[in-house]
């Protein structure tokens, strides 16, 4: 269906090429990946497929690629539009209509199908994607999972051979990723549709899918079949790294395929190791707050405490009021009713200006912050605005920046970029940090780097507090998660106790190994543990 | 008023959150179709051009601002509430500029301060007395505008811009998708522009002054030039523009009839206004030109390589909007001829108190037809829902 061979390209006035030489072949109905780190070329492979590269986007193109064979080069991307159907990472910036029915034959009108066969393929699309509900909704009015399924439809009424996807759920909550990719997997296995997609979250999808295409960064492209690469590769999910250190094999990809290998395993119950916050007093306390938008309640008698050297996770579905609270910890959101208090002192009567030498909130687009020409510059600057104390050379190195302190901020990729952001914001040490959505969008090597550094900042005495729905990240970095739910405490706890007890809020190794069990790390040292006690005896 | 009703980054999120996922909902777009819409607009802008009574005038404003207020919260009421705002801030200017660059009329309120340009600056007279008549005058025509504004606002934001460019011929299509696509980008950037506001903050500067105001607009405009490349690229990848091919020579011929066309209709009208052209040459100039015209679009329609999804169904709503706008402009046009109904007012040489005729209220009452039949039907929802 798709063969790419010698294919190499480089953007226009860019220093080297993206892609250097990549041959690959994907036959029909096949379900491939594309991993690798953020800027290594994963998006520009994909537009390659259907011409966008390098029709639209310029810049020098040796090789060939070709979709059912048609040769990308001779035809426009409006051309292959039949062919290749392309979902991008953000579905508002695809929408031309008001309406869903609308938008799903926006496709079809301008390619001239006939009225009849258009009736015919919208009602199979709303079928298919699960969305006859939504035909008559206004698009402003959906949620970001019912967005990203209408673009879906958007292209396939159209009937494309393949169907290529750049990072559809990197947007979105959990919950709305499950929906896309459930249905992107019943669209491979189902209608038997070609799909090309690039991902982050490798334990949501690596068991739908046939090949695994790596992208290290260097312009390569490596290709295997799925269990091949989690075997091989740096980047795995917790269930196919546990499986690759006890030795499993077929290595298992999902829960389902672990779980008999858990089961032999046998693990003895896991004692709690984590410190307590013993008896050092909170840092950031908050006492029965109520938090609103106009007429609306966001948060509702809400009271936590945070103390220094933990991290605290915030918790609980889109909506539930994560962000608001932390708004109202810098004083960007003022409680109706209730008090919040950082280091000590009740915050009632401070800007947020001037809370901000105390406070560090990294918001959850940190790219829209950045408006400097270097990258030192807008570290710099925070030093100066917030008046605290610090160098930039620390927070370069902090967040390997070194090699790009004089790089203009839109020149980065997106991983490199929610690097420079977080170095602006949390440069000079500020005693409390408070991160909204850290992780969306971002690769594993970026995610490692986040949690190595939050960890060290814990150990200084700094107080974390993160809204999140990635419970990974959470499982292995806090120290107390509350959950919130329509804008109360649902529950709030040691991680291992709220994590532990819980169907959707729970890690990968947790469902695998059940009892109290979160990281990959804790099999391993209680794997290790049990080794020692039977070579021992 | 405008912005508590709606029109807030939170509200936005907050009604996708409680997004029911059945049924025809409030969210659906079940407002009147594009074409009542159409003529909705096109009643109210010839009622506010057909009369100068300022008590008509201002119970247009008070219609506007219901059927305004009656559409259910969208994305572009963010928009157009601040056009409104800005629109409402220069209407009103427009009374005390009025007053000081001329003042006639006997009804002397106050004086202002007498300031003569020389001859060579034109030799304008700024100040002086200020009557009643010019006030009068001034607040009439910033009804007028303010009227006029209202009605434009309530007609974006209710209706369906895509449907309404299906109405238009198919050679103009492609022209207002890329209107509608921009007219997209406005609420992204404003909302954008807040969160980087935000962020000034958070990085300890306050957004006040032209040093902050330079924080802002980059990456306010970065971002929005993002969002457009993205949105060009997906327009591409869409098969937006995708021509038959053996349409494009006769299109190249279509493109250059129609500007003729158009150029000979605008000739028409110019002679007849500037050069005292007699209405008959200059009326057949203008026809055959727009004739011209016309045939140019649809022979360019022809090769636009398009199709149309669906013709809207015509309800019983859409029969209530568009018979309550004919039913408007009739009344009006007749009270106009038969000279009675008020509908004028000057308030030269002096002034005297506008007349209110009840069957002129009505014609301007009549346009209230989009929001009573928008109460209407939540009206019959709401009693759905109880049984």
């Amino acid at each position: 269906m798709i063969r790419v061979e010698e294919l190499s390209f480089a953007y226009p006035k860019a220093a080297g090429p993206v892609l250097r030489g990549v041959n690959l072949s994907i036959p029909e109905g096949e379900a491939v990946l594309v991993v690798g780190p953020s800027g290594g070329g994963k998006s520009t492979l994909l537009r390659c497929l259907n011409g966008l590269v390098p029709h639209f986007h310029g810049g020098s193109f040796a090789g060939r690629v070709s979709v059912d064979g048609e040769d990308t080069l001779k035809h426009q991307p409006r051309e292959l539009a039949r062919k290749v159907g392309l979902v991008f990472q953000d579905p508002e910036s695809q929408f031309v209509a008001d309406v869903v029915e609308d938008e799903l034959a926006f496709g079809m009108e301008n390619m001239g199908v006939p009225r009849l066969t258009m009736r015919k393929r919208v009602e199979e699309v709303l079928d298919v994607l699960g969305i006859a509900h939504l035909r008559r909704r206004r698009l402003d009015t959906l949620s970001g999972g019912e967005l990203q399924r209408v673009a879906i439809g958007a292209v396939l009424t159209v009937q494309p051979r393949v169907l290529v996807l750049d990072e559809p759920t990197s947007q979105l909550d959990p919950q709305a990723a499950e929906e896309v990719l459930t249905v992107v997997q019943r669209l491979n296995s189902d209608l038997g549709l070609t799909i090309v997609m690039a991902e982050h979250r490798l334990e949501r999808v690596v068991q739908y899918v046939d090949r695994v295409l790596y992208m290290p960064g260097d312009g390569s492209v490596a290709s295997y079949p799925v269990r091949q690469a989690m075997e091989r590769l740096p980047i795995a999910p917790p269930v196919a790294r546990i499986g690759r250190a006890l030795g499993w094999a077929p290595l298992p990809l999902s829960v389902r395929e672990g779980k008999p290998f858990a089961k032999r395993s046998a693990l003895p119950p896991l004692s709690d190791t984590r410190s307590d916050a013993g008896d050092s007093q909170a840092s950031v306390v908050v006492e029965k707050a109520h938090l609103s938008y106009g007429d609306a309640d966001v948060i509702r008698g809400v009271s936590l405490h945070a103390f220094p050297g933990q991290v605290l996770a915030l918790m609980g579905r889109n909506g539930a009021g994560k962000t608001s609270l932390l708004r109202s910890l810098v004083g960007l959101l003022t409680p109706r009713k209730g008090t919040v208090s950082v280091l000590g002192e009740d915050i009632a009567g401070s800007s947020t200006e001037e809370l901000t030498r105390r406070v560090a909130l990294v918001p959850q687009d940190p790219a829209s912050i950045l408006f400097h020409d270097t990258v030192e510059g807008e570290i710099a600057d925070t030093l100066k605005g917030t008046g605290r104390e610090g160098s930039v050379e620390e927070a370069l190195a902090e967040w390997r920046l070194e090699s790009l302190r004089r790089a203009h901020p839109r020149d980065l990729s997106a991983g490199e970029r929610q690097r420079a952001a977080l170095a602006a914001m949390l440069v000079g040490r500020p005693p409390v940090i408070l991160l909204d959505e850290p992780t969306r969008g971002m690769d594993y090597e970026t995610k490692r780097l986040l949690m190595d550094n939050l960890r060290r900042r814990c150990r200084e005495g700094c107080t974390v507090i993160l809204a999140s729905h990635d419970v990974e990240l959470v499982g292995s970095c806090a120290d107390r998660v509350v959950l919130l739910a329509e804008g109360e405490v649902a529950a709030a706890g040691p991680t291992r106790d709220v994590l532990t007890e819980s169907l959707t809020f729970s890690t990968q190794v947790n469902k695998l190994f059940g009892d109290r069990y979160l990281t990959v790390e804790d099999v391993l040292a209680a794997e290790e543990m049990e080794r020692i006690g039977a070579s021992n005896s | 008023m405008l912005s508590t009703a709606r029109g807030k980054a939170g509200s936005t999120t907050a009604s996708r959150q409680t997004a029911t996922p059945w049924g025809r909902s409030a969210q659906d777009a079940t407002g009147p179709r594009a074409g009542a819409w159409l003529a909705w607009l096109a009643a109210a802008s010839i009622a506010v051009f057909l009369t100068s009574n300022p008590l008509y005038l201002a119970t247009a404003c008070l219609v506007a601002l219901t059927v305004y207020a009656s559409i259910p919260g969208n994305a572009r009421q963010r928009v157009y509430g601040l056009i409104i705002k800005v629109g409402l801030f220069f209407a009103l200017l427009s009374i005390p500029f009025n007053l000081l660059t001329g003042s006639t009329g006997p009804t002397v309120l106050f004086e202002l301060p007498r300031l003569t340009f020389p001859g060579w600056l034109g030799g304008v007279t700024l100040g002086g007395a200020a009557t009643a008549e010019s006030l009068l005058y001034a607040i009439d025509r910033a009804l007028r505008l303010i009227a006029l504004l209202l009605f434009a606002a309530a007609f974006n934001v209710g209706v369906d811009h895509y449907r309404l460019l299906r109405l238009m011929p198919s050679a103009l299509k492609q022209m207002g998708v890329v209107i509608t696509v921009s007219v997209l980008l406005i609420p992204q950037a404003i909302g954008q522009a807040r969160a980087v506001m935000e962020a000034q903050r958070l990085r300890g500067r306050a957004v006040r002054g032209l040093r902050s105001l330079a924080g802002l607009t980059v990456p306010v405009l970065a971002g929005a030039l993002e969002r457009s490349l993205q949105r060009a690229e997906s327009l591409d990848a869409r098969g937006f523009g995708s021509l038959d091919p053996s349409a494009r020579g006769r299109n190249r011929w279509a493109v250059l009839l129609s500007v003729g066309g158009l150029g000979l209709a605008a000739g028409g009208a110019f002679a007849y206004f500037y050069y005292g052209g007699t209405p008959l040459t200059a009326g057949a100039a203008m026809a055959s030109g727009f004739v011209l015209a016309a045939f140019a679009v649809r022979v360019q329609g022809e090769g636009a390589g398009g199709s149309r999804y669906s013709h809207e169904s015509w309800t019983g709503r859409d029969g209530f909007v568009v018979g309550c706008a004919l039913l408007s402009t009739a009344l009006l046009i007749l009270l106009r001829l038969l000279d009675t109904g008020d509908a004028t007012y000057i308030p030269y040489p002096s002034v005297t108190a506008p007349a209110f005729h009840p069957l002129g209220a009505l014609a301007f009452l009549l346009l209230l037809a989009p929001a009573l039949a928008s109460a209407a039907r939540n009206g019959r929802r709401r009693e759905d829902e109880d049984d």
